[in-house]
């Protein structure tokens, strides 16, 4: 190997890293670490080879420490705790065979008890959606199309496969219909209509009211009532609700009472 | 199944995948979804991985593949294989002064085409190896490599031209 073809090599080593232990590095890292009593190494040395290496590592340590400092949100670590699917499946262990009527009764008493295993899945589903639409929604973003047109909305999520027959809750008609959007749940689209309910805006601000729409068939553990359960997200209230085989979260910044004028 | 408790992954895992989403999409907002979408699939699926040593490289490769499904969906970029030709010469990596902090660097690599911007995050943020990388991007090493020749070169001459602006989006 020349000092050209190890130039070339070293230009992807990272220090410190697994680098360190990648063979395709180390006939290169001989050549700009190898001991000076080495007379292969001294006729090879390349000075400037060994200067370039040393630049490349700093201007490597110095990338790294700029993409390590970006900062992780506090409380991150407990929401998707929070929001964690809790379906364990067993451990396997070795244990003494067990007689054939016993396995037999312990298959079926699992069998009676699946749907309530799986029951138990579905809130925590529900709640990682509506927590991402709360999200979505209090975060800065564009509406894909501004509108007070519910014509033109219903066509624009229709185009796009979200819920566009979407049935709004009476007290909405006292809010103004500014536009929507097609968000995702777990590759389902989920329609975003969004409206002003009239109080001042926060600056930078179109919207404080959002509806969202997703099909129940798309949600594990969609609600079954179409009473309306709150919940407090962050700064945002939500109302979650099913309704003709739609699940519907009604999302705004403020308390419960604000958000009963609008179902 | 791999065993592992659900906590001590998340404990050991959420940063750099947070920071490696933060890098890809760029708003607290995406870079939260994408990793609390991870650890979703995470606790519904771990059971599939038989190789406990592979769980690393199983979360980076879930958050990357979610984030590719949004931006599919929000837009088509167009994707342009390179061939071992773009190895044939070294590069050197890009200068990023001590005055740039971590927003103004994510800045710059906004501007990076999409398709080099993962490669590039994965190789300043984790010790992965370039088979951990190959791995998780989906590709093999050799383009792993001409993708971040590329993406560094790129990186490279807008740090030198500092006329990238903060607020240019990737959808641009």
């Amino acid at each position: 190997m020349n000092n050209e073809d190890a130039k070339k090599i070293l230009s992807f080593y990272r220090p410190n890293t697994a680098d360190q232990h990648d063979p395709d590095f180390l006939a290169a890292l001989e050549l700009v670490r190898r001991a000076p009593d080495n007379a292969r190494w001294l006729a090879q040395r390349d000075p400037e080879l060994a200067k370039w290496f040393a630049e490349h590592n700093i201007q490597y340590e110095a990338g790294r420490a700029r993409f390590q400092s970006i900062p992780v949100p506090a409380g991150l670590k407990e929401q998707i705790l929070a929001e964690r699917n809790v379906v364990r499946l067993p451990v396997a262990r070795k244990r003494a065979p067990m007689p054939l009527l016993a396995l037999a009764a312990a298959i079926a008493v699992l069998l009676c008890m699946l749907p309530f295993v799986l029951r138990h899945e579905s809130p925590t589903a529900l709640t990682a959606c509506r927590n991402q639409m709360v999200r979505t929604a209090l975060s800065p973003y564009a509406m894909d199309l501004e509108s007070s047109n519910q014509d033109r909305i219903r066509a624009y999520l229709a185009e796009r496969n979200a819920p566009a027959n979407y049935a709004l809750p009476p007290g909405m008609g006292s809010a103004q219909m500014v536009g929507c959007g097609v968000k995702s749940w777990e590759n389902t689209p989920v329609a975003m209509i969004c409206f002003r309910s009239g109080r001042p805006l926060r600056p930078g601000d179109n919207t404080d009211l959002w509806l969202f729409v997703i099909d129940n068939n798309s949600l594990a553990g969609a609600p079954v009532s179409n009473t309306p359960a709150f919940a407090q997200v962050s700064r945002a209230i939500t109302a979650t609700w099913s309704h003709d085989q739609r699940t519907y979260i009604l999302v705004g910044s403020g308390d419960r009472a604000f958000l009963e004028k609008y179902l | 199944m791999t065993g592992q408790p659900f906590e001590s992954v998340v404990a050991q895992y959420y940063e750099p995948l947070y920071k490696f989403a933060f890098s890809l999409a760029r708003t607290e907002a995406d870079a939260c979804d994408l990793t609390q979408q991870t650890f979703y699939v995470w606790a519904t699926k771990s059971h599939q991985l038989i190789d406990v040593t592979k769980t690393k490289t199983w979360l980076f490769t879930t958050l990357h593949r979610a984030f590719l499904q949004k931006r599919r969906r929000e837009t088509r970029f167009p994707h342009h294989e390179l061939t071992e030709t773009d190895l044939d010469l070294p590069f050197t990596l890009p200068v990023i002064a001590p005055e740039l902090d971590a927003a103004q660097a994510l800045a710059a690599l906004a501007h990076v085409d999409e398709i080099y911007q993962a490669p590039i995050a994965l190789f300043y943020l984790e010790d992965c190896s370039y088979k951990d990388i190959a791995e998780i991007l989906d590709v093999p090493i050799g383009t792993v490599k001409s993708r971040l020749a590329r993406g560094l070169g790129q990186l490279k001459k807008l740090l030198i031209t500092p006329a990238h602006g903060s607020n240019k989006g990737i959808h641009e």
